[in-house]
C-alpha cells in the first residue's frame, strides 16, 4: 500500500488541520489495524516513543472514543495523502496488516485491545474495544469540512477552534461540542492506489492479512511454546509477552512449598505503567504451569512480537531485535551510554536495571530541543512511577546514571528517525513526577554507616524531577519525591527534602500520571459538570493542574446530579486525598522516629566502643569521635525534617477536616431543607390519599344510588306497561297526553342516569391521574433525601423513612383504585341492566339493604371474632367514618353486599394505611369475605 | 243497562283507570327525574370537591417540589464551589511538597 499523494502537496503533520489531521490518524489507523478509526476523543501530537517490540520512530496516540487508546505510527516521510472516499466499515478482526512499503514497521502496530488470555492474566484482562460495532453517530460536526479545527494535543481532550480563525471557541460552544461526540462522516476515508472510489473489501482485506508475510513478525506458535518450554520454572524469573501495545509478564515471585507464586500484570506501552496486576499462587509443577501459559498463549494464536526471558541470576535474552548490550557491573561509560549519538541525536538509549530499591526500572536517554536549545533528558519509568529530568550536557547523564545502584543492567539503543531534519522537534513536556519508591526496605542505620540508608538519589539519581505538566514548574529542579503508596523512605542527608505523595489523592493508588491526568477531559469535561456561571469563573482562575484534578474527581460519569456528585466525592478521593496524604505524613514520621532511634543506639554503641578504646589504651577514638558528631549533625537535620514533616501532616489532616466538615454542612444543609419541605409534602400526599379514598367511597355509594334510580326507573316502566298491556286486553288503544309526558320522563331520567354515571366514573379518573401526577412529582425528592442521608452516612445518622406511596399504590391497585391512567372497571360497583321482566311487588330486590343494616350486621360479626391477633377496633365502623359525614348518605339509603363490603375494603385498607404493620392487606380480605351473608 | 251499554261504561271506567294509573306514574316519574337530578349535582359536588381539593394539594406539592429544585441547585453550586477549592488546595499542596 503506497501513500499517494492526496492533498495538494505534502505535508508534515503537525502542519495539517485539525480535520486532516483526523483524516490521516483514520488512513494510517486503517493501514496499521486493518479497522476503521471511527472517531477519537482525543490524539496526541506525535512523539517519539519506543514501546517495546516496535520499529523507532514517531506515534500518535490516539484515542477512539469508546475504544481504549492506540498508537497511529506515523510515516518516516511527510503526509501527502488526504481522501474523501469512505471505506466500508470493516469487519474483520485481524490485526495484522498488509506491510506497508514506506513506513517503518507499520506491522507491528497493534490498538491495545489485543485479547489477553483469560488465566492466568485472566484477572487482569481488558474488554476489547468493538471498534468495528460503534454507532456512527451522527452530529452537527460530521461535515466533510469540519466547522471546527481540531487543535493540537492538549491533554485536555480536544480545544476546538472556529475553523480558520485560531481562537477559542466561546464556552457555550464548547458546551455544545463537548455534549455532542465529534464525529467524522464516513466519507472522509482513505484510498488506494489514488483511486478515489475504490473502497476495501473488508472481507478481501481479511484474506489478504492472513496471507500477508508480514504475520511473520508476530511469533509462531511454535517459537512461542519453544519459549515457554525454555522458561526455567525458579523464583525471580520472569517471562515477558510483549505485545505490540502492551506486555503481559509473569513473574515468579517464590516458591514454597507446594507452591509457586507468581504474578502477572499487564503493562501498557506508551504509558509504562501497571495496568493491572494479580498475584496467584499455582500448583508447584512446572509442567503444568507452561502447559497453562501455552493453552493460552499457544491456542489462542496471540499476536506476541517478542518474549523477554530475565532469569534471577541477571542474565538476559531479547528477541526484539533491538540492539541490546548487557552491562555488569553497572560502571556507566559513553561509550557504553552511546553518548555520541545521542548527543547527535543518532539514537536513544534505553537502560534497563534494577535500582537499590529493587525496582525495574527504564530510563530512556534522547536529546531534544526547547526554545532552540538542546536538552539531553533521561526519562525515568518503573512499575509506580515515572518522571524525566532535562540536563544541559551530556556529562550529566552519565553522572545520573552513575549515582544510581543499578543491578542487572541491559542497555538498548534505536536510531532515531529524524522527520523533521529542518527544524528540531520542540519535545513536549514529559509527564510524571512521581519517581518509584515501591519495595524499598528501610534501611537501619548501623555504627558503621550512621547514615546508611536508602539514597533518594539512588532511586533517582540527580534529585531533579521534572514535573512536565506544569510549566511552571518545569524551569525549576525540584527534588525527588515519593508516592504514598509506597515505602517511606527515610530521609537521608544526601536526600533530606520532603516527600510528596500525590499518588494517594487518587484511591486505587498507582501512579499519578499527570499527563495522563490532564487527558481526564476527555472523560469529564467542564461541560460535563455544568458548573454555574460563578463556579466557572472559578475553574477558570484555577491553574491547569488544579483543574486537572477537579475534573479527577468529577471523572467517569458526566457529573450533573447532586447525589452522583456527593457519591463521586466520596468515592473517588476529594476528602481521601487529604486524608491519605496525612497518614502518609504519619508514616513518614514515624519513620523518622525510627531512625533518630537508631542514631540514638548508634551514638550509644560507638560512646561504648570510643570508652572501649579508651580503656584498652588503642587508638581510632578520635575517629569514632567525628562519627560521633556526624550522627549528632544527622540527628538535628532529621528532627528538623521531622518538623516539617509535622506541619505539613497537620496542614493535610486539618484540610481534610475542614472538607469533610463544609462536605457535611452541605449535605446536612440539604437534608434539612428536604426535611423541611418534606414533611408539608408528606401531609399534601396523605390529604391526596384521604382525596382518594374519600373519592373511591363516594363515588362507590353514588354509583349504587344510580342503580337504585335504575331499578326505580324500570319498576315505573314496567308499571306503565302493565297499564298499556291492560288497556289494550280492553280493545282500547288510547294514547294520552299523560303517556306521553310520562314516556318524556322516563327516556329524560334513563339519559340522565346514564350520563350521571359516565360523568362521575370520569371524572374520577381525572382525579386520580392528578393524584397520582402530584405523587410522581413528589416521590423522587423522598427517594432522594434519603439517599442524602446514605451520602454523608456515617457521620451523621438520620432514621429513614420507607417511601411508602408506591407500595400504597398497589395496594389500592388491589382493590380497584386507580393509581395510573386506567380504572379497574371490574371491581367497580356493578350497574345493573335495566330488567326486561317486571319488577316484584317490592320496589326493590331483596338484595338492596340499608347502610345501617350493613353497619350493624359487620359491627356485630367484627365483635365475635375470636382471633386475638386481630385488632377489633381498627375494623369496628360507623356511617360517618365510613362515608365521610357526607350528608347525603344516611343509614337508610340502601346498597348491595357487593358494594358494600367494596367500601369496606376501600376504607379498611386507608386504616392499614394510617397504622403501619398492624393491620396486613391480607387480614383485611381475610375478615371481609369471612362476613356472614344474611 | 244492556251489554253495549255496559261495554261503554266498563271502557269508560278502564280509560279513566287508565289516565288516573298513568297521571300517578307521571308525578312518580317527576319525582324520580328530580332524585336523579339531585344525584347528579351530589356526584358533581363530590368531584368537583375532589378536585379542588386535589388541585390545590398539588400546587402546594408542586411549589414544594420547585423549592427543592432550588435547593438542589444551591448544593449542587456549593458542592462544585468545594470540590474546586479541594482540587485547588491539592494542587497547592502538591507544589509544596515539590518545593
Amino acid at each position: 500500500m503506497e501513500h499517494l499523494p492526496l492533498l495538494a502537496e505534502k505535508k508534515r503533520y503537525e502542519e495539517l488541520s485539525g480535520a486532516e489531521k483526523l483524516k490521516v490518524l483514520q488512513k494510517l489507523y486503517l493501514e496499521q489495524t486493518g479497522k476503521k478509526l471511527m472517531n477519537v476523543s482525543s490524539a496526541n501530537e506525535p512523539e517519539y516513543m519506543n514501546p517495546v517490540g516496535k520499529a523507532p520512530g514517531r506515534y500518535v496516540r490516539v484515542r477512539p472514543y469508546e475504544g481504549r487508546e492506540a498508537l497511529v505510527m506515523l510515516p518516516s516521510e511527510n503526509v501527502d495523502e488526504i481522501d474523501g472516499t469512505p471505506p466500508e466499515n470493516q469487519t474483520s478482526e485481524t490485526t495484522a496488516e498488509e506491510p506497508s512499503t514506506d513506513t517503518v514497521a507499520k506491522d507491528t502496530i497493534q490498538t491495545q485491545g489485543i485479547q489477553t488470555p483469560t488465566s492466568p492474566f485472566s484477572e487482569i484482562n481488558e474488554p476489547k474495544p468493538d471498534v468495528q460495532n460503534e454507532p456512527i453517530p451522527t452530529t452537527a460536526t460530521g461535515k466533510e469540512n469540519l466547522p471546527y479545527q481540531m487543535f493540537d494535543n492538549i491533554g485536555l481532550g480536544f480545544n476546538y477552534g472556529k475553523a480558520g480563525e485560531g481562537q477559542q471557541m466561546a464556552d457555550e460552544d464548547k458546551l455544545e461540542l463537548a455534549n455532542t461526540r465529534w464525529q467524522v462522516k464516513p466519507d472522509i476515508a482513505l484510498t488506494e492506489s489514488g483511486s478515489a472510489d475504490k473502497i476495501e473489501d473488508p472481507k478481501e482485506k481479511a484474506e489478504t492479512k492472513e496471507q500477508s508475510p508480514n504475520t511473520e513478525k508476530f511469533l509462531s506458535p511454535e517459537d512461542i511454546a519453544k519459549e515457554i518450554d525454555a522458561f526455567e520454572i525458579k523464583e525471580g524469573n520472569s517471562i515477558v509477552f510483549h505485545y505490540a501495545d502492551k506486555d503481559s509478564k509473569v513473574k515468579i515471585i517464590r516458591i514454597d512449598g507446594g507452591s509457586i507464586i507468581y504474578k502477572s500484570f499487564l503493562n501498557r506501552k506508551g504509558t509504562n505503567e501497571e495496568t493491572a496486576s494479580n498475584e496467584k499462587s499455582y500448583d508447584k509443577d512446572g509442567e503444568s504451569f507452561k502447559r497453562e501459559l501455552k493453552d493460552l498463549l499457544v491456542n489462542k494464536d496471540e499476536k506476541i512480537i517478542s518474549i523477554t526471558i530475565t532469569t534471577a541470576d541477571n542474565s538476559e535474552k531479547i528477541d526484539d531485535g533491538q540492539t541490546t548490550e548487557e552491562v555488569s557491573p553497572k560502571e556507566f561509560t559513553a561509550e557504553k551510554l552511546h553518548i555520541e549519538d545521542i548527543a547527535n541525536g543518532s539514537k536513544r538509549v534505553k537502560i534497563e536495571g534494577m535500582n537499590s530499591a529493587g525496582v525495574t526500572t527504564t530510563y530512556t536517554l534522547h536529546k531534544g530541543t526547547r526554545a532552540g536549545k538542546p536538552f539531553y533528558s533521561i526519562k525515568t519509568v518503573n512499575r509506580v512511577a515515572s518522571g524525566s529530568i532535562h540536563h544541559d550536557s551530556t556529562d550529566e547523564l552519565l553522572k545520573y546514571l552513575n549515582n544510581d545502584k543499578l543491578t542487572n543492567v541491559v542497555i538498548s539503543s534505536e536510531e532515531v528517525v529524524m522527520l523533521e531534519p529542518e527544524k528540531e522537534k520542540e519535545v513536549p513536556d514529559e509527564p510524571g513526577p512521581t519517581p518509584s519508591l515501591a519495595g524499598d526496605q528501610p534501611v537501619k542505620p548501623t555504627p558503621q554507616a550512621p547514615s546508611g540508608t536508602v539514597p533518594l538519589s539512588s532511586l533517582f539519581p540527580g534529585g531533579a524531577v521534572d514535573f512536565g505538566t506544569f510549566k511552571q514548574a518545569t524551569a525549576k529542579t525540584e527534588p525527588a519525591t515519593s508516592l504514598p503508596g509506597d515505602r517511606p523512605v527515610k530521609p537521608t542527608p544526601q536526600a533530606p527534602s520532603g516527600t510528596v505523595t500525590l499518588s494517594s489523592m487518587f484511591p486505587g493508588g498507582g501512579v499519578v500520571d499527570f499527563k495522563k491526568e490532564e487527558g481526564l477531559y476527555e472523560k469529564a469535561t467542564l461541560a460535563d459538570i455544568r458548573l454555574s456561571s460563578k463556579n466557572k469563573s472559578f475553574f477558570g482562575k484555577m491553574s491547569k493542574f488544579a483543574q486537572s484534578i477537579a475534573l479527577k474527581l468529577y471523572e467517569g460519569s458526566g457529573v450533573s446530579d447532586l447525589v452522583a456528585k456527593f457519591s463521586i466525592w466520596n468515592e473517588q478521593g476529594g476528602i481521601n486525598a487529604f486524608e491519605k496524604i496525612a497518614v502518609t505524613r504519619k508514616e513518614e514520621i514515624d519513620e523518622i522516629e525510627l531512625l533518630s532511634k537508631a542514631l540514638d543506639q548508634s551514638r550509644i554503641a560507638i560512646n561504648s566502643s570510643i570508652a572501649s578504646l579508651k580503656a584498652k589504651g588503642l587508638s581510632g577514638a578520635e575517629s569514632l569521635q567525628i562519627e560521633l558528631r556526624n550522627i549528632d549533625n544527622e540527628k538535628k537535620k532529621i528532627e528538623t525534617r521531622k518538623d516539617r514533616i509535622k506541619t505539613k501532616f497537620d496542614k493535610a489532616y486539618n484540610t481534610a477536616k475542614v472538607y469533610s466538615n463544609d462536605r457535611d454542612a452541605i449535605a446536612n444543609r440539604v437534608i434539612d431543607r428536604y426535611n423541611e419541605k418534606l414533611a408539608p409534602i408528606e401531609e399534601h400526599l396523605e390529604t391526596l390519599q384521604e382525596q382518594r379514598v374519600k373519592l373511591e367511597i363516594l363515588t362507590v355509594a353514588s354509583q349504587e344510588e344510580y342503580a337504585l334510580k335504575q331499578e326505580e326507573i324500570d319498576s315505573l316502566v314496567a308499571e306503565r306497561n302493565n297499564e298499556v298491556e291492560r288497556l289494550k286486553n280492553a280493545s282500547k288503544i288510547v294514547i294520552t297526553g299523560a303517556l306521553k309526558r310520562l314516556d318524556g320522563n322516563i327516556n329524560s331520567i334513563r339519559e340522565s342516569i346514564k350520563l350521571g354515571r359516565e360523568k362521575l366514573e370520569e371524572e374520577k379518573v381525572e382525579i386520580n391521574r392528578q393524584i397520582a401526577k402530584a405523587e410522581e412529582r413528589a416521590n423522587p425528592y423522598r427517594t432522594r433525601r434519603n439517599e442524602f442521608t446514605r451520602m454523608k452516612s456515617p457521620l451523621i445518622d438520620i432514621n429513614v423513612p420507607p417511601i411508602s406511596i408506591e407500595k400504597d399504590s398497589r395496594k389500592l391497585n388491589d382493590i380497584g383504585i386507580r393509581t395510573g391512567g386506567v380504572v379497574d372497571t371490574s371491581l367497580q360497583p356493578e350497574i345493573s341492566v335495566t330488567p326486561e321482566t317486571p319488577p316484584d311487588v317490592k320496589r326493590y330486590g331483596k338484595e338492596w339493604v340499608s347502610i345501617s343494616s350493613h353497619i350493624g350486621g359487620w359491627n356485630k360479626y367484627i365483635e365475635g371474632i375470636k382471633d386475638a391477633n386481630i385488632n377489633k377496633d381498627l375494623f369496628k365502623i360507623d356511617i360517618k367514618g365510613l362515608y365521610f359525614n357526607h350528608p347525603r348518605i344516611t343509614g337508610d339509603q340502601l346498597v348491595r353486599r357487593e358494594a358494600f363490603l367494596k367500601t369496606l375494603q376501600i376504607h379498611m385498607e386507608a386504616i392499614a394505611k394510617k397504622n403501619r404493620g398492624s393491620l396486613t392487606t391480607e387480614t383485611i380480605k381475610k375478615v371481609i369475605a369471612d362476613f356472614p351473608k344474611n | 243497562m244492556n251489554s253495549t251499554t255496559k261495554q261503554s261504561a266498563t271502557n269508560s271506567d278502564d280509560e279513566k283507570d287508565f289516565d288516573k294509573e298513568i297521571d300517578n306514574l307521571l308525578e312518580k316519574s317527576k319525582t324520580l327525574k328530580k332524585e336523579v337530578d339531585d344525584l347528579n349535582k351530589d356526584s358533581s359536588k363530590i368531584t368537583s370537591d375532589a378536585k379542588n381539593a386535589v388541585e390545590k394539594n398539588s400546587k402546594s406539592i408542586d411549589k414544594l417540589c420547585n423549592d427543592l429544585d432550588k435547593v438542589d441547585e444551591d448544593a449542587n453550586n456549593d458542592i462544585d464551589l468545594l470540590i474546586l477549592k479541594q482540587a485547588e488546595d491539592l494542587s497547592k499542596l502538591k507544589e509544596e511538597d515539590a518545593e
